[in-house]
């Protein structure tokens, strides 16, 4: 059976400095402070069909937000073309993403799918960041532009399915069409 | 109109409310740990768990039980930690009954006082509103507040739905888990979809309560903290330096009363089990006592894989009586009786009509499985052996030695538990012989088990080889009325 | 009486080959009966204590033996023996 690591903390124990330290460090693995750490290796979830559903609505959430600007929801009146070209980019990788992550006939395929839906997150952070920090080329008036709750909200939709994928590579949650071995 | 202001009782009752919830919180948290895995329906089929907090992986080779799965987790997200389920359960117990009490007179208070306008709106427009308070948090702004009101739209609905639904929500799904509720009406764990349906909603109210303190905490700092805290404690804003300060000591006295109640709760847990487990114990006898039993599930709701508690007796003689179909296998009933006997399994087998039951079995570590059971009922034993006036309970005396038989059990000795005479004639009390048609299997504690439904599991002794009845317990073992109650501080009677 | 048609779930029937190949390994083991010293047995069911017992090895089983002294006061015993020697 797996135990949880209970790691002994060697300290040094000459001296007053010495004594505190092994204080502290009797005190630590009292409480726990080992496992708490390492607390998120813990946690598992077998839930493969909600979190390949989860993050196909968030990648097509973000898909439609580039498709509404795209069409005429923009908030200036006129954005340069290589904008428009980018936003139609975005809308056909993300939904390539979501179709592969969802169809699932290869697992290398439904890996790529989470993979593409992440850079299409990714780089929507980032062009967004950089259109209000740095400025992008032709928007000078998007700087500083924070208060632009479409914006705000897509920011948080991209940053919850690079938080997704993340729970799924590192063995927290299962992708469609994944499925746990847990037999015991 | 009410003013809604911060009155002296609003103030208290929010205080009391931070310490009980995160007492029941990190209680809460020490009772998942002792089986970490949530599941759906009834059963907890090993391997249909939709999340699991452990990485202990078993055996598929060698019989495992549910103590084995047991997980450790740090003080400092469970009170007390270190796998000590006796106590997360009695700190979790006391807290909902003070929780629940706190929560009656805040209703009361709320309408009788009309305070109540503070969290149910005074029109449908708090709902374009709380929508504009959505778009205006997402511009990194601070919406207004509602007029003539302490609270803006968005928060006004949140309030309202931890203090109307969530609350509620969370002491609803928690009677669905007490055997007693469960026996007594099962349309009530259906209606929940099926006592883990109910663990598993139970656990997301907490991760629902969880997720509020963070934003709420939150948005006190964004707002101001001594501002807000000022009103929490002073009920105006002013002496912003004392308000913080005062903050600051009450949170603290709060972390002090978590960590006394942990140290409490490692260094002296008998102490523990006997000061909370009085106060627990005369609500539960009131409120759940009278619940007995009445349980019907259909065939079609057996457990494919009932779940094991306990490893069978692991000693020649058990070995060769189970291989001799327990021929040899005989039951004393004595002590307090005017007709102390002797029995066979046949014996038993020939006391009147077999009685079988299907009915829902809960662990005290928080699983369940449904499975039909088939013996005597209790109360023909009971008739034949004429107990005297005196005896007041039932003490059952197995062939399981703890510390030779289950290497994850904390101490050693014959495992035992004691009954109150008054759940001896309950209509659902059986001593099994049987289980899903076939005799009763060795891991679920051939040749003979007890069945009293409206109890916790780990009252329904398993491989009894004696049957004492007896006026007071506390001269066997350590006193408190059971083996698990004698080493892991359980309570005596399990209602809950 | 217990009913024919309800075998306890652990037990595994013996065959006569079977049985037959276990009464030889008591017989060459000497074994005698704990109660009355007898040497003769009937050999009955067998119980499978591998997976049941964490203790006992995987090939673990108990045999039901009856001593057949008639004057016997504890007829039903038992030996363990590994499942590869009879089965």
């Amino acid at each position: 059976m797996a135990e949880a690591p209970g790691r002994e903390v060697a300290v040094a124990t000459d001296g007053r400095a010495g004594a505190g330290l092994a204080a502290i460090a009797q005190t630590a693995r009292w409480a726990g402070i080992a496992q708490l750490i390492s607390f998120y290796r813990y946690i598992a979830f077998n839930v493969p069909r909600v979190t390949t559903t989860v993050g196909i609505v968030v990648l097509l959430g973000i898909a439609a937000i580039r498709l509404y600007w795209l069409v005429g929801g923009f908030p200036l009146p006129v954005y340069p073309a290589y904008l428009g070209g980018y936003f139609g980019l975005l809308v056909a990788v993300a939904v390539l993403a979501a179709g592969s992550m969802v169809i699932g006939l290869k697992p290398r395929l439904v890996r790529l799918g989470w993979v593409l839906g992440s850079v299409v997150s990714v780089a929507s952070i980032a062009m967004y960041v950089a259109s209000r920090t740095v400025g992008l080329p032709g928007l000078p008036r998007l700087l500083r532009w924070w208060d632009y709750p479409l914006g705000t909200f897509a920011m948080a939709l991209a940053a919850l399915f690079v938080a997704l994928h993340l729970s799924v590579v590192t063995g927290m949650n299962v992708a469609y069409p994944q499925r746990r071995d847990w037999h015991d | 109109m009410v003013v809604l202001d911060y009155p002296a009782w609003l103030r208290i009752e929010h205080w009391v409310n931070v310490l009980f919830l995160t007492l029941l919180i990190r209680s809460g948290i020490e009772i998942v740990a002792t089986h970490p895995k949530l599941y759906r329906g009834n059963d907890s089929r090993p391997g249909t768990e939709w999340a699991r907090f452990t990485r202990k992986t078993m055996p598929t080779d060698k019989l495992y039980d549910t103590l084995d799965e047991e997980e450790s987790y740090s003080s400092l997200v469970s009170l007390p930690g270190h796998k000590n389920l006796g106590m997360g359960r009695h700190w979790h117990f006391v807290t909902v009954i003070g929780w629940i009490l706190t929560g009656i007179a805040y209703y009361i208070l709320l309408f009788a006082t009309g305070q109540w306008h503070r969290y149910l709106p005074y029109s449908w427009s708090i709902f374009p509103e709380t929508w504009n308070d959505i778009l205006t948090y997402l511009s990194f702004k601070l919406p207004p507040l509602l007029p003539g009101e302490p609270l803006d739209a968005i928060q006004k609905l949140t309030y309202a739905g931890v203090i109307f639904l969530l609350a509620p929500f969370q002491i609803l799904t928690g009677a669905a888990q007490s055997p007693a509720v469960e026996a007594r009406f099962p349309w009530y764990v259906r209606l929940w979809g099926g006592r883990q349906s109910a663990r598993s909603l139970h656990f997301l109210g907490l991760l629902a309560f969880l997720g509020f303190i963070a934003v709420h905490l939150t948005m006190v700092g964004l707002w101001g903290w001594p501002q807000l805290n000022a009103l929490m404690i002073f009920g105006h804003v002013g002496h912003l330096g004392w308000a913080l300060a005062a903050s600051l000591a009450i949170v603290a006295a709060i972390v002090v009363v978590h960590i006394a109640a942990t140290v409490w709760s490692l260094k002296s847990p008998r102490s523990v089990q006997r000061a909370l487990g009085f106060v627990i114990n005369h609500g539960r006898l009131v409120a759940l006592r009278p619940m007995v039993s009445r349980q019907r599930y259909p065939q079609s709701a057996l457990s494919p894989e009932h779940r094991v508690n306990g490893k069978p007796p692991d000693s020649d003689d058990y070995k060769v009586m189970a291989v001799h179909h327990f021929v040899d296998w005989t039951l004393h009933v004595g002590g307090l009786v005017e007709y102390p006997m002797t029995l066979t399994l046949a014996d038993l087998r020939a006391l009147g009509d077999k009685q079988t039951q299907r009915v829902l079995h809960n662990c005290v570590q928080g699983w369940s499985s449904v499975g039909e059971w088939g013996g005597v009922p209790f109360r023909n034993l009971v008739e034949l052996v004429k107990p005297l006036p005196q005896a007041r309970h039932i003490c059952f005396l197995t062939m399981q030695d703890t510390g030779r038989d289950e290497p994850s059990a904390e101490g050693a000795g014959q495992f035992y538990e004691v009954l109150d005479m008054s759940l001896a004639r309950h209509p659902q009390c059986l001593l099994a012989y049987e289980m899903n048609g076939a005799p009763l299997p060795i891991e679920h504690g051939a040749p003979l088990r007890l069945r009293i439904e409206n109890q916790v599991g780990f009252k329904m002794a398993k491989w009894i080889s004696q049957i004492e009845f007896i006026s007071d317990y506390h001269a066997i073992g350590q006193g408190m009325g059971g083996w698990r109650e004698d080493n892991v501080y359980y309570d005596k009677d399990v209602e809950v | 009486m217990i009913a024919t048609n309800t075998r306890r779930p652990e037990i595994t029937m013996l065959t006569e080959g079977q049985k037959s190949r276990i009464l030889n390994e008591v017989r060459r083991k000497a074994g005698t009966c704990p109660a009355c010293g007898g040497r003769e047995f009937i050999v009955g069911d067998a119980l499978y204590l591998g997976f049941l017992y964490v203790s006992e090895n995987l090939d673990a089983y108990m045999i039901a033996l009856t001593c057949t002294n008639p004057g016997c006061p504890a007829p039903r015993t038992g030996t363990r023996l590994p499942g590869s020697q009879f089965l």
